[in-house]
C-alpha cells in the first residue's frame, strides 16, 4: 500500500522532499545551531559547577586527612 | 605515602566540576553527590597512582565514571526502568525551569544514548581534549569524535524540530499532508 502511495505521488513532491532533507542535513551542521548547542551545554554544566560546594565534602576531606594521621 | 597538601587542594578545587560531570551522567543531584563522595574517597586512597603533570580532572572523571557504571550494572534492573530514569533526570535542578528552551535542551540531552552524552559533555562542557576524553571513556579518539558528532547532529535535529513547530509546518510536513490527502482521494 505504501508502495502504491509512492507511485501515485507526483514527481514535484519527491523533489520537494529531497530539497527538504538536504536543507535539514545542512541545518544540523549549521555553525549557529552548533554554537547554540555548545552554549547550552556549558550553561547546564556551569549551573551545577557554580553552585556552592556542599559542606559534606569539606567534612569528608577533613575526615580522610584525620584518618590518615591516625594510621601513621 | 601521605596525601600532599597540594593534592588535597587540587581535589577540593575539582569538586565543582566533578559534581557537574556527575549530574550530567546520572541526572540526579543527590545521586551525583554520592558519586562525587565515592570518587573523592577512591582518589584519596589511590593518590599514589596519579601521575603528576597529567590532568587531575580527567583522572577524577575516570574514577567517577567507572564508579557510575559499576553502580549502574549493580542496579541494572532499576536503571532499565527507563521511564523512572528519565523522570529522575528531568527532575534535576528546578532552578532551571522557566527557561523553556533550556528545559527542552536538557530533555533532548537526556534522551541521547549514554555514550554520546558523556562524550559530548566531556568535550563540549568540561573543556577536556578529545584525547583526554578518550582516556576517560577508555576508547579510541576516533570513537569519541564520532560520538560527539552524532550527539551534535541529534541535538541539532531536535532543536530544528522545535523551531519548526514554532514557525508552522515545514516542507516535509507539507509533503506528508499532501500525500495523506492524495491517498484518501
Amino acid at each position: 500500500m505504501a508502495k502504491n502511495d509512492e507511485e501515485r505521488q507526483p514527481k514535484a513532491d519527491k523533489a520537494d522532499m529531497t530539497a527538504s532533507v538536504a536543507k535539514h542535513v545542512r541545518k544540523t551542521s549549521d555553525p549557529t545551531v552548533q554554537a547554540a548547542i555548545g552554549r547550552k551545554l556549558r550553561a547546564l554544566y556551569d549551573e551545577v559547577a557554580n553552585e556552592p560546594v556542599p559542606e559534606r565534602f569539606s567534612e569528608l576531606l577533613k575526615q580522610l586527612a584525620d584518618q590518615e594521621n591516625q594510621d601513621r | 605515602m601521605k596525601v600532599s597538601d597540594e593534592f588535597r587542594d587540587q581535589l577540593i578545587a575539582a569538586i565543582p566540576s566533578l559534581r557537574a560531570f556527575a549530574v550530567s551522567l546520572c541526572g540526579n543531584a543527590s545521586r551525583a553527590d554520592d558519586l562525587v563522595q565515592e570518587t573523592l574517597v577512591k582518589a584519596w586512597a589511590n593518590h599514589a597512582s596519579f601521575e603528576p603533570g597529567t590532568n587531575l580532572r580527567a583522572w577524577l572523571y575516570t574514577i567517577l565514571r567507572n564508579e557510575f557504571y559499576s553502580q549502574m550494572r549493580k542496579k541494572a534492573r532499576e536503571i532499565e526502568d527507563s521511564d523512572g530514569a528519565l523522570a529522575a533526570r528531568l527532575a534535576v535542578h528546578p532552578g532551571q525551569q522557566g527557561h523553556m528552551d533550556m528545559v527542552d535542551f536538557r530533555k533532548a540531552l537526556s534522551l541521547l544514548p549514554d555514550d554520546q552524552r558523556e562524550a559530548l559533555v566531556l568535550v563540549g562542557a568540561t573543556g577536556l581534549s578529545y584525547e583526554e576524553a578518550a582516556e576517560v571513556c577508555g576508547c579510541a579518539v576516533g570513537t569519541i569524535k564520532s560520538r560527539v558528532s552524532r550527539a551534535r547532529s541529534r541535538l541539532a535535529e531536535v532543536m530544528q524540530l522545535d523551531s519548526a513547530e514554532d514557525f508552522g509546518p515545514d516542507q516535509t510536513t507539507g509533503t506528508i499532508l499532501a500525500q495523506a490527502g492524495s491517498s484518501r482521494s
